[in-house]
């Protein structure tokens, strides 16, 4: 499978994670549900154990890996600007939420990398739609283990959601590119 | 003394009926007056979630197939979606099967998983049609994302990615 591996970050200058989450905690909160979304528990977050802690940072680093890589699929895949607008948007709102869950539990956010290397060769818009697809395969399986790294049922809620709407996006790409089945039975799983 | 004909009539009705009251009451009409042994099981072993989770989907397969026979012109849309919620039975069935070894069914039962059969009444319209399957899907992925939140870390792996999948159904079909 391919996917966006994260290169060393460029440096230690960034803002702290603990202020972009503040900070989108807010953003997070006022979106409105998708007709698709799943339910999300409305329990308060507490503390994550050290499984689910390991699992949603390397959530948090895979919904970076998504923001940045879809500005290479927005350069190819012109005719779905607003699917694309759309999935970036997303993950910009489900990397902020998570980075704010992270730290409300005391937990270090990994700050997002300069860059990313990704295994396709992004040219044209048939590679611009495959690297959209790895994209969300890799947020499925990193939320998927989010899910199976917790007893709690509020972090399962909230890795659900994650997941959910990668596998959307992922059929939906699959369908642009004409791949049948654009549906799979487990997403996220390997 | 003689003894008519009557009265031994009457007297084998006496002890037949005293043997069938005897018998209602539960004790033997030779025997003590002990109360009959309880033969409901008080602590009956405790019901595994997933079988409401494997019967859901089972009849989703069947009115997928019954859906597919009946229009046509979405069975390409349609069959995918089918396989889908099949591998999600055999799952299913199989993790049944592996937490419940003592259970003589369990083996059958993911032995079974693929061939279900009976009649499934569905609309007529192939709108109508292609709504009740989605709306199948959106049941599927409430019941799954429900079964979540107490199930085993391994099942709730399972269980979310599953409604993952239902979540991807219910948008092909939007």
């Amino acid at each position: 499978m391919t996917s966006p591996t994260p290169t060393p970050p460029a440096g230690s200058g960034s803002p702290s994670a603990s202020a972009s989450a503040s900070a989108s905690a807010s953003a997070s909160a006022s979106v409105s549900p998708s007709p698709i979304s799943t339910p999300v528990s409305t329990q308060p977050p507490g503390p994550l154990g050290p499984d689910a802690q390991t699992a949603m940072q390397s959530a948090l680093v895979a919904e970076q890996a998504a923001v940045w890589a879809y500005a290479l699929v927005a350069a190819h895949a012109r005719d779905q600007a607003s699917m694309v607008a759309d999935a970036r948007s997303g993950h910009l709102l489900r990397r902020d939420a998570t980075a704010a869950r992270l730290t409300a539990a005391g937990a270090a956010a990994p700050e997002p990398a300069a860059a990313y290397q990704v295994a396709v060769d992004v040219q044209d818009q048939n590679s611009a739609w495959q690297l959209a697809q790895d994209i969300e395969s890799d947020v499925a399986a990193a939320w998927r283990v989010v899910i199976g790294s917790s007893d709690d049922a509020e972090v399962r809620g909230f890795a659900l959601t994650g997941l959910s709407e990668a596998a959307v996006r992922l059929a939906m790409w699959k369908q642009i590119a004409g791949i049948a089945p654009s549906t799979i039975p487990f997403p996220g799983q390997s | 003394m003689p003894v008519s004909r009557r009265a031994l009539l009457l007297g084998a009705g006496s002890i037949g009926a005293a043997a069938v009251l005897s018998t209602v009451a539960g004790c033997s009409y030779f025997g003590s007056d002990d109360p009959p042994t309880p033969t409901i099981d008080l602590n009956p072993a405790a019901l595994d979630p997933i079988n409401g989770l494997i019967a859901t989907t089972r009849l989703h397969v069947l009115r997928l197939d019954a859906a597919i026979a009946a229009d046509q012109a979405d069975a390409g849309k349609l069959q995918p979606l089918r396989d889908d919620r099949q591998q999600h039975l055999d799952a299913l069935t199989a993790e049944y099967a592996r937490t419940n070894p003592a259970d003589p069914n369990a083996t059958a039962a993911q032995t079974t998983a693929a061939p279900v059969s009976g009649a499934v009444a569905l609309p007529s319209t192939p709108e109508a049609i292609v709504s009740a399957v989605r709306g199948d899907a959106a049941t599927a992925q409430v019941q799954f994302t429900d079964a979540i939140s107490t199930a085993s870390r391994y099942r709730a792996a399972l269980y979310g990615s599953i409604a993952g999948s239902l979540a991807s159904h219910r948008a092909v079909l939007a």
